[in-house]
């Protein structure tokens, strides 16, 4: 099962926003708003490709700027 | 609480994240767990003359970590690997906490009152028995300047001998005498943000690749901007500044002299000088010549400077044609014009840069002037982006040794003991009768040692430095220190050295932000900082222990302190007053540091330039106020070329020179104790050019036996490492202990400054 | 720990000790299974084995397990490995992080190897090939933070060929540059020295059998 650290950019000023916005995906989990309009969040899905989907979706978030994948794990648990 | 294997990759994946957003310490989770309850306050780092600041952060009285800050000024918030462990510098296993007595050969444990009485009693006996001259003091540009201001207040105006002595002599002695010739004032008139505002470079003898880490990403982020820049290093030994300069000028070791005279020399021909500023802010003198090095004890020099005009000059200059200093230097004449004509560019924001390849230098304070010289020639000085630089080894040897003057020959704030009214303003100061200050300079600091050996010195004490590893022909001097008959050698400080090895009684130190704080660094920024963490065992600061001798000799009244350091810092800043000005104590706490003269709560970037230095006026433009005696300017210095004390022959064939490398600070009593930086550079190597090697069928990493006429060592050599020995050449390192290379070194000196030459002398390598 | 990670641990410790007793069953088995268990053996894949070694396949083929080259070493770098190495028990190896290859001129290793799995003829050392470097974990490396660090690369004995020093524009101080370490895989010859050298807790460049796979033709 995949576990990925993802850093999201925000417009200016709509980090809170958009963190109430992808905290409400199943299996993201919004770990920090940082004050230059970044969100650090967690990702867990079922499959590689069940991620890349959230991933994109999560592009799709109103007032998201861009997603970057920081840390991927993905092993059997 | 055991984490799930899952929870800890969430975890992992969120502080990757973290770092990747570049918030690592914003992370609240972390600092919730990991980083709550540390406390962090500022502090210069403990290292190199750069003075980068960090934040240092404390928990449960430890430091437990440090960062770079990044509200400093000068690093904004990064450091170099030395700074980076800064942490694990005070935290050595074998952290001196307990004072020692020698009982033959064996340390023995003691308490304070019984080592400080010792101490005093050996003090006070050495003096009635031989005089305040028998007693001396050796500290360092590492010593805090509210301790070197007390050693030299006890030393000076209590017990009445100038025998006191930083370590700084053997690092910055040149360039003091090179401004004090020149300008009449110590300390330059840049600052580092030239760094950022030049677009022409010229290092001389300076590795400031590994030696000023921080600032050289600061010139090479400049070149980054502006692809105009040009960085050119002119050097005996290929290093990874020359790696990453636009040009790397290889000369013959000693001919910076002749290569320097002859840039003026073409710029005179070429008529590419400033006349207009020549005309207004120069004057012309010449010196004696064949002035010797110090070779034989008791040595004496005074200079005699006699004025010249701009037309004797000229004609001093001929002789320098680039031909002939192509011949002494190897540097191609055409060479030489041309970058004489990139020197005095009308176009260019020139710059030049230099280190201890000038100051380690037989003639270093002549080859100070020589650069000068090119500089007032053109008129590329005192203007933002513009100027000389001499940068600084040690972290406070501007700020104490320099600015506060623990020198023998000195007094505070450029003043000197042979002046009678410098002498009359230091004694109202600290109020005593002007008679106690006594008016000749004794021994610089390798006569120290030799009068040390000679038992005309009997008591040394040495604060926060490593003598008997850094001092040039060291067999002559550690034999000295251990003779006997009445000598008695006394060493503070926080780790066993090769110094505390000959030392009669050991003192352990509080160092660093074990202590309140104060450093003076290359660009004349003052730094304070406080007291975070207290030191292990019995440690004391080295402030303490000298007025605790000094309580212990009589002179307590020197000292009515409550609050030592802030008492003594205003005391000191009275010295400083309408010169080097330096701020109210409270500025500084305040402040990342302020450059003096700080007049009216302003620091000042540039000295000597209207609109920047307070004291010149109004339609000046740039006035060399200092030099009182020549009318407020600068002076144009002919000094010839002079061959090395030592030079190589048939029997010692090789020029040896040392110096540091980015890993290890000095000796590396502190560096070599973190074990990060213990792997990453283990031990000394010897450099050498791969053709040298070949001919005498040496192979890369075999050992080698290298000797000169005072001493012996066995190194592996090094064909293809980080700096590259040019051919006739060695280069070894002088950080490990274990590899005494000083004990090679020549113990010759600059006449004028007294600062001893580490990077020439002659050696000759053999197969091991 | 949740059972399902205790699980898994047990099964990777008890394959681990079940290796050691099947060593002869897995040669057996061929070179497959093999190279699956040096991996278990050794997270990086594989073993860097001493200077002019041959293919991994053919040295363990060729090597007797004499020891001659470990003798040969001045600084003990080379290791014979224990039964923790399964099939390549008893083969010599070298581990970075503790003592690395300093490339000895003569290369004394492989001229001592009787056997042939280490090439006898191999004069040059820059042409030696054990393995790349890689900096695995770009967040710890100090100098691509802006630091002045470069440890790895002042230390490398291939200094400006195998690593070179990539000097960028730091934006967050706007004034200095960020020395970033970049390695020549063409020229690196995986000797280690950098593993060893590097200032981090875990070395954050280390030496792999070959640079991580690129699925096109950039090489950068
Ligand atoms: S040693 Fe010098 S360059 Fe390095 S962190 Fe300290 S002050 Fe900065
Ligand atoms: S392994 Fe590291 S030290 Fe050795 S050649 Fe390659 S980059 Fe250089
Ligand atoms: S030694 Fe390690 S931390 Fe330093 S530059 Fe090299 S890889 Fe980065």
């Amino acid at each position: 099962m995949p576990v990925s650290g993802v850093v999201i950019s925000c417009l200016v000023g709509c980090s809170e926003a958009v963190s109430g916005r992808i905290a409400a995906f199943d299996g993201v989990e919004v770990h920090g708003v940082l004050p230059d309009n970044q969100i650090v969040a967690v990702i867990e899905a079922d499959t590689v490709d069940a991620e890349v989907k959230l991933v994109s979706q999560l592009h799709e978030v109103e007032d998201v700027v861009s997603v970057r994948l920081a840390y991927h794990n993905f092993e059997d648990l | 609480m055991a984490l799930s294997r899952r929870e800890f990759l969430k975890a992992s994946a969120a502080a990757v994240a973290f770092a990747a957003a570049g918030a690592s310490v914003l992370n609240p989770k972390v600092s919730e767990a990991g980083d709550a309850g540390i406390k962090w306050g500022k502090a210069p780092c403990r290292f190199c003359g750069t003075g980068c600041g960090v934040l240092v952060g404390v928990k449960g009285g430890k430091i437990v970590a440090t960062k770079g800050d990044p509200a400093a000024p000068v690093n904004r918030g990064l450091n170099c690997i030395k700074g980076y462990f800064l942490s694990k510098v005070l935290y050595g296993k074998d952290r001196l906490t307990k004072p020692l007595i020698r009982k033959g050969d064996k340390m023995v444990e003691a308490s304070w009152d019984e080592a400080m009485t010792l101490i005093a009693s050996k003090f006070k006996e050495s003096i009635a028995k031989h005089g305040p001259d028998s007693v001396a003091m050796y500290g360092s540009g590492q010593w805090t300047v509210f301790e070197g201001y007390a050693a030299l207040k006890l030393f000076k105006g209590g017990i009445g001998t100038n025998n006191i002595e930083p370590n700084a002599r053997l690092c910055m002695a040149s360039a003091v005498t090179g401004f004090m010739t020149t300008f009449a004032s110590d300390e330059p008139m840049g600052c580092y943000d030239d760094l950022d505002l030049g677009d022409t470079y010229f290092l001389w003898g300076a590795n400031m690749a590994e030696c000023h880490p921080v600032l050289f990403s600061r010139m090479i982020d400049n070149r980054l901007k502006n692809p105009d820049v040009r960085i050119i290093d002119f050097g005996t030994r290929r290093t990874r500044t020359s790696q990453m300069a636009d040009q790397y000028v290889r000369f013959n070791p000693q001919t910076d002299l002749a290569l320097l005279n002859a840039i003026a020399h073409v710029i005179i021909k070429e008529k590419l000088y400033d006349e207009k500023f020549i005309k207004k802010h120069v004057v012309f003198k010449k010196g004696k010549e064949n002035i010797g090095y110090g070779l034989e004890d008791k040595f004496k020099f005074t200079d005699d400077p006699k004025p010249i005009s701009f037309d004797d000059y000229k004609k001093f200059l001929e002789k320098y044609t680039p031909e002939y200093a192509s011949k002494l230097s190897g540097v191609p004449a055409a060479k030489i014009v041309e970058l004489a004509r990139l020197y005095a560019d009308k176009k260019r924001k020139v710059n030049s840069l230099w280190t201890m390849g000038f100051n380690q230098h037989v003639r270093g304070t002549w080859v100070n002037n020589l650069v000068y010289n090119v500089h007032l020639l053109t008129g590329k000085i005192s203007r933002p982006g513009e100027n000389p630089m001499s940068l600084t080894g040690q972290p406070s040897a501007c700020g104490t040794a320099r600015e506060v003057g623990t020198f023998t020959h000195r007094l505070p704030a450029d003043m000197v003991v042979t002046n009678p009214e410098h002498r009359a303003k230091a004694a109202e100061i600290w109020g005593i009768d002007v008679k106690r200050i006594p008016d000749k300079p004794t021994y610089n600091a390798t006569e120290m040692f030799r009068a040390l050996d000679r038992g005309d010195i009997k008591v040394l004490w040495s604060q926060v430095t490593n003598p008997f590893q850094s001092l040039p022909h060291l067999n002559r001097y550690r034999k000295g220190a251990r003779k006997g008959d009445g000598r008695f050698v006394i060493v503070s400080d926080i780790y066993p050295t090769k110094s505390t090895e000959v030392a009669d009684v050991i003192l352990p130190s509080a160092s660093w932000v074990e202590k309140e704080g104060f450093f003076g660094n290359a660009e004349r920024r003052g730094q304070q900082w406080f007291k975070m963490v207290d030191a292990p065992g019995e440690a004391k600061s080295d402030l303490w222990q000298t007025m605790e001798l000094a309580r212990r000799l009589g002179h307590g009244n020197l000292f009515p302190y409550k609050y030592a350091e802030k008492e003594i810092f205003e005391e000191y800043r009275k010295f400083t007053v309408g010169g080097k000005d330096l701020a109210p104590y409270e500025a500084y706490v305040k402040a990342r540091g302020l450059r003096w003269p700080v007049v009216n709560g302003k620091e000042t970037l540039w000295r000597y330039a209207e609109g920047h230095d307070p004291y010149v006026k109004a339609g000046e433009g740039v006035k060399f106020y200092k030099n009182k005696k020549d009318d407020g300017r600068a002076v144009i210095w002919a000094r010839p070329y002079e061959p090395a004390a030592e030079s190589p022959d048939k029997q010692y064939p090789f020029w040896l020179c040392t110096g540091r490398v980015l890993e290890h600070w000095h000796t590396g009593t502190m560096t070599g104790r973190v074990p990060e930086i213990k792997r990453a550079y283990p031990a000394a190597v010897c450099e050498m050019h791969p053709d040298d090697a070949k001919r005498m069928g040496i192979k890369n990493l075999q050992k080698v036996k290298i000797t000169s006429r005072r001493g012996t060592i066995i190194l592996p050599v090094d064909l293809n490492g980080r700096g590259k020995a040019e051919k006739g050449n060695i280069f070894v390192a002088f950080f490990d202990e274990t590899k005494l290379i000083n004990e090679l070194c020549i113990d010759a000196y600059c006449p004028i400054s007294g600062e001893p030459d580490y990077k020439k002398c002659a050696v000759k390598v053999e197969k091991a | 720990m949740d059972s399902s990670t205790k699980h898994s641990g047990i099964t990777r410790r008890r394959f681990l000790k079940d290796g050691v007793l099947l060593p002869l069953a897995l040669a057996a088995a061929g070179g497959g299974v093999s190279t699956l268990f040096l991996r278990r053996a050794d997270a990086r894949g594989f073993y860097l084995r001493p200077p002019g070694a041959l293919e991994e396949g053919n040295f363990l083929a060729a090597c007797i397990k004499c020891g001659k080259c470990a003798q040969a070493c001045p600084y003990n770098s080379i290791r014979m490995s224990g039964a923790e190495a399964g099939v390549a028990i008893g083969t010599p190896h070298i581990i970075a992080r503790e003592t690395p290859c300093y490339l000895c001129p003569d290369l004394p290793c492989a001229k001592a190897c009787p056997s042939g799995a280490l090439d006898r003829k191999l004069e040059d050392v820059e042409k030696v090939r054990m393995g790349t470097a890689v900096i695995v974990d770009r967040e710890n490396c100090l100098s691509l933070r802006g630091l002045r660090c470069e440890v790895c690369y002042r230390q490398c004995p291939l200094i400006d060929k195998a690593i070179t020093i990539l000097p960028r524009h730091n934006q967050r101080t706007g004034v200095h540059s960020i020395m970033e370490p970049v390695i020549h895989h063409d020229k690196c010859v995986g000797c280690g020295i950098c593993e060893n050298a590097c200032v981090r807790d875990k070395p954050v460049i280390v030496v792999m059998k070959s640079p991580p796979e690129q699925k096109d033709y950039y090489e950068f």
